[in-house]
């Protein structure tokens, strides 16, 4: 996945304001894209964040997370575990009001087809 | 109560939150003035000081500790009489200070119609102060039968929102109640509720806020069990679900209604 592709997914959603691609077993951002120029601190942190909501020990009755979801009134952080390698995840930030169906669809196709 | 009505109030209650800092709270007495306070003050559990701000100009402080009222901060605000300023010595309130607490607190609502109320600062676990529930009972009130203008709404989507559980937790003060769902799902869904709430709540993980505030979070589970988890968050009180179906977009977009 490139920062192009990232480019692409997010003019497909226009309230997504960054998004990038981590590898959560190592915690290293991959590529991003976002509508600033956000220090790697605060993408690291992001990455970071994803490591931690698909961590061992998050599964339920076995089986693993592949969607965590942060809703507020001010914003929602939306992570997408990659269904082909679950060491790989998507972190987007987006404004509340993004269009949740959009953004999951999104997703899904970036990260690949999922069971 | 029933497990409906638990439910109910115990997302009216999470998905009410914003209105401590976001918007003012109206109310037509001094009476219902203190009860919409008093409503607030009871899902105060972490901060430590309260600022009610009434669309008069009006300010009042008062230090709070886990859903208790500590003491009114001085000064007194204007327009009070001698006898409704005294609290604002500045003296640690006990329950001998309960009714004249309830008192002040409708004097302050006096000829104002709303109040926007602000939290601030994080509670230590001082043991002090008069409980919301002896003031709310002085009032004559109790604290979630408030029939707040968006609660038919809220009703409304809850009811949803059970229909699809499979189980639901309320988790506050290390305690969790059952209230809807038994068997291994509870079993299951407290466990899971456990160990994520010492991921996202801890120091250092940089959505803690969202949920110690008024957010919620959903987790989905596709493959054979087909469910997604809900955690919903206000000031040390969650409210934990699990629903059928991995695609958590229905329980977000009915929370999102549920919000207003």
């Amino acid at each position: 996945m490139t920062p192009h592709d990232l480019s692409k997914f997010r003019t497909r959603l226009p309230e997504c304001d960054l998004v990038l691609f981590a590898d959560i077993g190592s915690r290293t951002v991959l590529a991003a894209s976002g509508a600033l120029r956000h220090p790697q601190e605060y993408l690291d942190a992001l990455a970071g964040v994803a490591a931690e909501v698909f961590a061992d020990g998050t599964e339920f009755r076995g089986a693993a997370s592949t969607e965590a979801l942060f809703l507020s009134p001010t914003g929602l952080r939306a992570f997408f575990r990659s269904a082909d390698d679950p060491a790989e995840a998507l972190a987007c930030i987006c404004g509340p009001g993004v269009d949740l169906g959009n953004l999951r669809a999104a997703s899904h196709a970036i990260l690949g087809p999922r069971g | 109560m029933s497990d409906g009505s638990r439910i109910r109030s115990a997302l009216k209650r999470a998905a009410s939150d914003g209105r401590i800092g976001s918007g003012p709270a109206s109310f037509s007495s001094p009476e219902g003035g203190a009860a919409r306070i008093l409503d607030a003050l009871d899902a105060i559990v972490m901060p430590r000081h309260m600022t009610l701000v009434f669309d008069t100009g009006r300010e009042v402080g008062c230090e709070v500790a886990g859903r208790r009222l500590v003491r009114f901060v001085a000064p007194a605000p204007d327009g009070l009489s001698p006898g409704e300023s005294e609290l604002f010595d500045g003296r640690e309130l006990t329950a001998e200070d309960a009714d004249h607490a309830v008192a002040t607190l409708m004097a302050v609502c006096r000829d104002c119609a709303s109040v926007q109320i602000r939290t601030g600062g994080v509670a230590d676990t001082t043991e002090t102060g008069i409980e919301t529930t002896t003031l709310l009972s002085i009032l004559g009130v109790g604290s979630d039968e408030d029939d707040s203008a968006p609660g038919d709404a809220l009703d409304r989507i809850a009811a949803a929102l059970e229909d699809r559980m499979q189980a639901s937790l309320f988790v506050h003060d290390e305690t969790m109640d059952v209230l809807l769902g038994d068997g291994d799902a509870v079993t299951e869904l407290g466990d899971w509720a456990a160990d994520m709430l010492e991921r996202v709540l801890a120091p250092g993980f940089p959505l803690a806020s969202m949920l110690e505030t008024d957010g919620i979070a959903v987790f989905a589970f596709p493959g054979t069990s087909g469910c997604h988890a809900m955690i919903a968050g206000r000031l040390g009180q969650y409210l934990v679900a699990l629903f059928d179906g991995a695609d958590p977009s229905e329980t977000l977009a009915a929370w999102r209604e549920l919000r207003g």
